[in-house]
């Protein structure tokens, strides 16, 4: 049976067509969320993909973790929802700024915005995928960062550090509530077709996740 | 949750544009011909058409509509020279290629004037607008291309330093607005051009192309049927942008004021509009949609009356407005950023309202058509304008009055005279050519581009003479690019325009695509003055020419004249003459070709040969003879002089199949065209190409012999390609056959050096220098 994947849309969500093109062809049974719905048990997989929710007013993630679907994620982990969330860049900084992943999302290091294929540590293996971001730099208190390397949370690091990210942490994940948020765009690097610079890595980032689901 | 009619990021901004309009306030109630920017013929040409005299309202629509911006008086007669076949909906508010069951849509538009003033919401809102011409036919955004033309970065004779600190805070704030405007939209931003010459030194150019995508059947134009209502979608109307096409349309005079005339925009509301349109246009209620850019509701609604010869009554006080007390003429010229306006049945404008909710946009029925084919404008019960719309739509079209100038003959007989160089001054030239940011890599600027949103990008911008765009829709990769080169066209712009047609072709047929049509955005100066209107015609020709031999249509374009300005010291500077040319292409193979070399290359010059590049004018002094406008003369010597050299078009043609013949036998592994920076030029990008910054695993090198005189390394020749291959022998003997003149330049390695035969250099040393030579400049 087909897993069944929700991605949620914001308003100014931008890579919520691509999450949807990258999962489909995965073998997914896709469909789109408004940000709005509440109802949200239904699915193995909740994506809150990257773009500029709410326009990034006050700052990235600050205004979507206020919206319904949000709220109704947090509502359903701590009733011990099984479900995998998955948050892609803008989804990322929607999670850290929700609490649902520790540590913040702050500017790059050099306040610009970085675009390119960036080399990086997934699970020990060395993979390639875009980044597109501003506010890509991860940062947390001395304690914070102790305990994301003790529970061994971050599955990925930038191999260069492009952005200033604390331990060089480019993704988080949650294993124990199956919550993941990573600045990489691992649903940019899927389709044979336009894979950027030949790499088709983030079918590895994905197909990991299928596994955890699966667990 | 958030509100739209307040921009809260450039809050300051908006404050002082409303501050500002005090004086046109004042300006309403007596204003001069002068200050409307109409001609005392034109104002006879209104009376005699309408058989009495305007009102004061009438007066200032028909100052906006027929501006240089909107009514394209100087150019109409002249743009209707350019070839179009081929192309559909060349005459909407963007044209587009037919590419299976679909229409590719792309077009170019200048934001020169507000990016001069306010860089950052200048660029920003020349992305917005683009878009909305794209969006307005029904067709979603897929891709986003640039060319941006500014002033020296560096101190020189032509560029004090306050010059240089104007143009770095120029560059930045245009890259800042469209990187956080078009990452914002989701469209990627896929590729371009940047370049810096003096010329640009007061008006530095913004030119600006968005494609899209829409099937075939369900194209919508902004032909409106009888009885339908106007609705307008988006943002309140302000007073910001007002008199935008006005100022468009004419010299900037380095007034703060012209600033309080720059749009903002919204990312984000943008966002929304687009989605919300292609939502709002899947109804079959909803016929016609057209965007408001320069002269805004004004100019989208009267065309929109014009085109479909419908009467169309709007009501001004139905408009939702940003600020109190905006008068009417403000209300039809405001260019307040994020706005739609819809024709559509009842049904329809309640679909539309639903829709807008949806996406927290306003969204209104302000007016409704009728037959006939006045343009009426209504405050409440009492009307305020009445007026043909056919006659606001059709301003006087001028004749120009071309002069050939004597500065173009002078320097097409000038000469550049060099001595012999010596091969280790040759060396500290090519580190020179590389650490110039006309040269260098331009990563500085794309890194801050979203190129890759959109899953639809082959390859990262740069590596490619095509940005390879895939079209699922299709199964098809087409391929976009930006050319302009305003040195060549200076020197001669119907040489200059004719060689930039075929310098974009040489850009397809190097990555394997076949051309089908382009856009163009032509920037000049003051096309009253004789020389300009010498160069205006001259390109048009000169563009004519090449596409009629090439059999490729103009499918959009956009006209920005007026782009000079007055230094502090009271010198006039005038833009060379800068056509920018946007190309559409298709990929002819299953994969697209790289400017990218492997280790154990054989690197092929194949092309035009020149036997005696130079001549000996005196002891131990040379003339170059076939180079003129070539980069290399003026960043080694400052100098803009000589003949361009002329397009060969059997050649062009027999190295186009020479390329695509070996391709298609799979022994073709890399290409190039020759273009800035010559010969070597081509080599050292390739070989820039290949050095990933991923992984330094392989140090190439390259073995071959050059001559170490500067027209061959560096001249710019037209007709001439480099291509790598791993089949050497087989190359050789398809060339033979197919008689295409060629030369084996030489082999690439692993040594990591770049060895000229009479020179070596260190590839990694030479590649640090080319990738942060305009990074270390512009920060």
């Amino acid at each position: 049976m087909k897993l069944k994947a929700g991605i949620i849309v914001f308003l100014g969500t931008n890579c919520d067509r691509d999450a949807k093109s990258a999962l489909d062809s995965l073998g997914f049974k896709t469909e789109f969320i408004f940000h709005t719905e509440k109802n949200l048990k239904k699915y193995d997989l909740i994506v809150l993909p990257g773009g500029f929710s709410f326009g990034d007013y006050i700052r990235a993630g600050r205004l979507a973790k206020l919206s319904p679907a949000v709220l109704a994620i947090k509502d359903l982990k701590n009733k011990g929802f099984k479900g995998f969330i998955l948050g892609i860049c803008n989804g990322f900084q929607i999670l850290t700024e929700s609490g649902l992943l520790p540590g913040a999302l702050i500017e790059n290091k050099d306040t610009k915005f970085i675009s390119q294929d960036e080399p990086l540590i997934f699970n020990g293996d060395e993979i390639s995928l875009p980044i597109a971001h501003k506010e890509g730099c991860f940062w947390a208190d001395s304690d914070t960062v102790k305990q994301i390397e003790e529970k061994n949370m971050a599955f990925l690091r930038y191999k260069n550090n492009p952005n200033g990210s604390i331990n060089n942490i480019a993704g988080l994940y949650d294993r124990e509530n199956k919550i993941m948020g990573l600045m990489p765009h691992p649903e940019r690097a899927v389709m044979k077709e336009c894979a950027p610079n030949g790499s088709l890595d983030g079918v590895k980032v994905f197909n990991f996740i299928k596994e955890e689901i699966l667990k | 949750m958030i509100k739209n009619d307040t921009d809260l990021k450039n809050s300051t901004v908006s404050l002082k544009c409303s501050e500002g309009f005090k004086t046109a306030h004042q300006a309403e109630k007596a204003p001069s011909l002068k200050d409307l920017g109409l001609s005392r013929f034109e104002y006879e040409e209104i009376k005699k058409r309408l058989k009495r005299n305007p009102n004061t309202l009438e007066l200032f629509l028909f100052s906006a509509m027929w501006s240089e911006h909107c009514g394209y008086k100087h150019s109409k007669k002249y743009l209707s020279l350019l070839p179009k076949k081929n192309s559909c909906f060349s005459s909407e508010n963007a044209g587009g290629i037919k590419l299976g069951r679909h229409i590719i849509f792309f077009k170019t538009e200048s934001h020169n004037h507000p990016s001069a003033v306010e860089p950052y919401q200048g660029a920003a809102t020349g992305i917005g607008g683009i878009l909305r011409d794209i969006l307005a036919m029904n067709a979603r955004p897929i891709a986003l291309l640039n060319s941006l033309k500014f002033g020296a970065l560096e101190v020189s004779e032509n560029c004090t330093k306050e010059a240089a600190r104007r143009n770095k805070y120029l560059l930045n704030g245009v890259v800042d607005g469209i990187s956080d405007y078009g990452n914002s939209t989701g469209v990627p931003n896929i590729g371009g051009e940047v370049g810096f010459n003096d010329c640009f030194n007061l008006s530095p150019l913004v030119n600006v192309l968005a494609a899209g995508i829409c099937r075939k059947n369900k194209v919508k134009t902004s032909r409106v049927k009888e009885d339908s209502y106007i609705v307008l979608l988006g943002t309140r109307t302000g007073r910001d942008g007002l008199f935008g096409a006005a100022f468009a349309s004419k010299e900037l005079e380095n007034n703060f004021e012209d600033r309080l005339s720059v749009q903002i925009g919204d990312p984000y509301v943008k966002k929304n509009i687009i989605e919300a349109t292609l939502e709002i246009l899947k109804s079959k209620n909803v016929t016609a949609c057209q965007d408001l850019g320069a002269a805004g509701l004004l100019s989208s609604t009267s065309e929109m009356a014009a085109k479909s010869n419908v009467k169309i009554d709007l009501w001004l006080d139905k408009v939702p407005l940003r600020e109190k007390n905006m008068t009417p003429y403000e209300i039809m010229l405001s260019e307040s950023q994020e706005r739609m306006v819809f024709g559509a049945s009842k049904k329809g404008a309640e679909e539309i309202k639903k829709i807008a909710q949806k996406y927290e946009l306003n969204a209104e029925i302000i007016g409704k058509t009728s037959k006939g084919n006045t343009y009426n404008l209504y405050y409440g019960r009492n009307l305020l304008a009445t007026l043909p719309a056919d006659i606001l739509a059709e301003p006087v079209l001028y004749d120009l009055n071309p002069k050939k100038t004597r500065y173009a003959e002078v320097l097409e007989n000038k000469k550049l005279c060099m001595k012999e160089y010596q091969q280790n001054e040759i060396k500290e030239l090519i580190f020179k050519l590389c650490a110039s940011p006309e040269f260098g890599s331009k990563k500085y600027v794309y890194s801050q581009f979203d190129s890759t949103v959109g899953i639809r990008t082959l390859q990262n911008p740069h590596s490619i003479g095509v940005a390879p765009l895939h079209i699922f829709e299709e199964n098809k990769t087409t391929g976009f690019s930006m050319d302009s080169n305003e040195s060549a066209c200076y020197l001669n712009p119907y040489q200059g325009a004719y060689n930039l047609i075929f310098e974009s072709y040489r850009n397809a047929v190097s990555s394997g695509f076949e051309p089908l049509g382009i856009t163009n955005c032509l920037n000049f100066a003051n096309p009253e003055n004789s020389d300009v209107a010498y160069q205006f015609i001259q390109t048009i020709e000169g563009m004519k020419d090449a596409l009629n031999t090439l059999k490729i249509p103009v499918v959009s374009g956009n006209v920005s004249f007026y782009n000079e300005g007055c230094s502090k010291s009271g010198e006039k500077i005038k833009i060379y003459p800068t056509p920018t040319i946007g190309l559409l292409s298709l990929l002819k193979f299953k994969t697209p070709i790289y400017s990218e070399l492997q280790v154990n290359d054989t690197i092929f010059l194949i092309g035009k040969k020149i036997d005696n590049p130079k001549e000996h004018a005196a002891k131990n002094v040379y003339v170059s003879n076939y180079t003129g406008g070539s980069l290399y003369q003026k960043i080694f010597f400052n100098f803009l002089g000589g003949k361009l050299d002329a397009v060969d078009f059997s050649l062009e043609k027999k190295l186009k199949n020479a390329i695509f013949g070996l391709k298609k036998k799979s022994f073709i592994s890399g290409a190039i065209d020759v273009s800035k920076g010559g010969t070597l030029g081509a080599l050292l990008i390739m070989l820039f190409n290949s050095i990933k910054n991923c992984s330094a695993k392989e140090k190439i090198g390259f073995l071959g012999n050059f001559s170490p005189d500067l027209d061959s390394l560096f001249g710019e020749i037209t007709g001439r390609y480099l291509i790598s291959t791993q089949n050497k022998d087989e190359v050789q003997r398809y060339l033979k056959k197919t008689k295409t003149p060629y030369e084996i330049l030489g082999t690439t390695d692993n040594s990591g050096i770049l060895d000229l035969g009479f020179t070596k250099i260190r590839t990694a040393e030479l590649n640090e220098i080319y990738q942060n030579s305009l990074s270390n400049k512009a920060r």
